[in-house]
């Protein structure tokens, strides 16, 4: 059975409501899509919060799986789920309009209360804008081609690929030095 | 393969530059890749895992229940639309028949009668007896055979009284 072959049958199972299904689901992205979480927001608990809500969510969403890329698929949802800490922060007042981007930089620099210590990719992860990084994470955590992050954010693929390179490129010229 | 790596990146950078940017710019892909490698992310602790597993277990379990009485619900409403639906349709399409027979309890001349006597001899009757023993009552109250009846009646009634109560200390 192939890789694809496996998370279709893993899928169609969590769809019918099968728990062990859900396990095998769990063991498959958990890795992946903690990462994605712990790169844009740089804080173990908040990452351990946002996998959590993810198959929380997964559960009633998954219904609405059509049989598109699996990946892509999950991926919008845990960017969706990201989106929606970001503006539930925001209408507590801990964050205002114009200010997001201060926010991800306040939330991915090291903090003292993290039991890891942070390492330099995410130090520097930290003065990319949200929407580079974002872009940067989707490419190196989801797996996704240009193609489909450039259909999942309704633009053009030359701006995504431009965005990504741009973000890298000054990336690596920030983790050369 | 992922579809990150069935993608040809470049020929998708060719596309949109020249053959120098198009090197350059896979040098930069391949240099962003090699640092991700290098600094791999953290990974979830297992613990965590294992109550998100739980969480959606109890969550399926909980949905399968709700599902369960949604059914219910909908059989329940179906099978109640259904009996009044046939209810109705049995009242609205039955056929009118017979009417049912009007039976009067008494006839009308009785019911309309001033003097009930006159038309039940029972109740004639009945209305004598009770009319003899008001007579008979009254006689006893006012002693009218002036023969100390009534007296009598009384005295015969307390020796009668005390004989029985002797009687009954006796044993």
């Amino acid at each position: 059975m192939t890789k694809m072959d496996k998370l279709t049958e893993v899928v169609a199972g969590c769809k019918k409501g099968d728990s062990e299904s859900f396990s095998q689901l769990v063991d498959m992205y958990s890795s992946r899509i903690y990462g994605y979480f712990f790169r844009l927001t740089g804080n173990r608990d908040l990452s351990d919060d946002l996998l959590s809500e993810l198959f929380v969510k997964l559960v009633v969403k998954i219904r609405s799986f059509k049989g598109e890329k699996f990946d892509s698929w999950i991926f919008r949802v845990a960017t969706n789920i990201f989106h929606d800490y970001l503006r539930k922060k925001q209408r507590q007042g801990k964050l205002i309009d114009a200010k997001i981007n201060e926010l991800i930089e306040e939330e991915t620099a090291p903090k003292r209360s993290d039991n890891l210590m942070l390492d330099k990719l995410q130090s520097q992860l930290g003065s990319l804008d949200e929407e580079t990084r974002e872009l940067i994470m989707l490419r190196f955590y989801s797996q996704m081609s240009f193609k489909d992050i450039a259909a999942m954010r309704n633009e053009p693929i030359g701006t995504t690929l431009a965005k990504v390179h741009r973000g890298i490129k000054k990336l690596r010229i920030m983790m050369e030095q | 393969m992922n579809e990150k790596n069935e993608e040809n990146l470049k020929e998708l950078l060719d596309r949109f530059g020249d053959e120098d940017q198009t090197r350059q710019s896979l040098e930069d892909f391949s240099v962003a890749e090699a640092i991700f490698e290098r600094h791999p992310a953290p990974t979830p602790d297992k613990q965590l895992l294992t109550d998100i597993k739980a969480n959606v277990a109890r969550m399926l379990i909980e949905q399968k229940r709700a599902q369960f009485r949604r059914a219910i619900y909908r059989v329940v409403s179906v099978a109640a639309v259904f009996i009044i639906v046939s209810i109705s349709a049995v009242i609205y399409f039955q056929p009118a028949g017979e009417p049912v027979p009007r039976v009067a309890l008494m006839d009308s001349s009785e019911w309309e009668s001033d003097n009930p006597s006159q038309a039940d001899a029972g109740f004639t009757v009945l209305t004598a007896q009770m009319d003899q023993i008001e007579d008979e009552l009254l006689a006893i109250e006012l002693d009218e055979s002036g023969d100390g009846a009534y007296g009598d009646m009384s005295l015969d009634l307390e020796t009668e009284f005390i004989e029985i109560d002797g009687d009954f200390w006796k044993g």
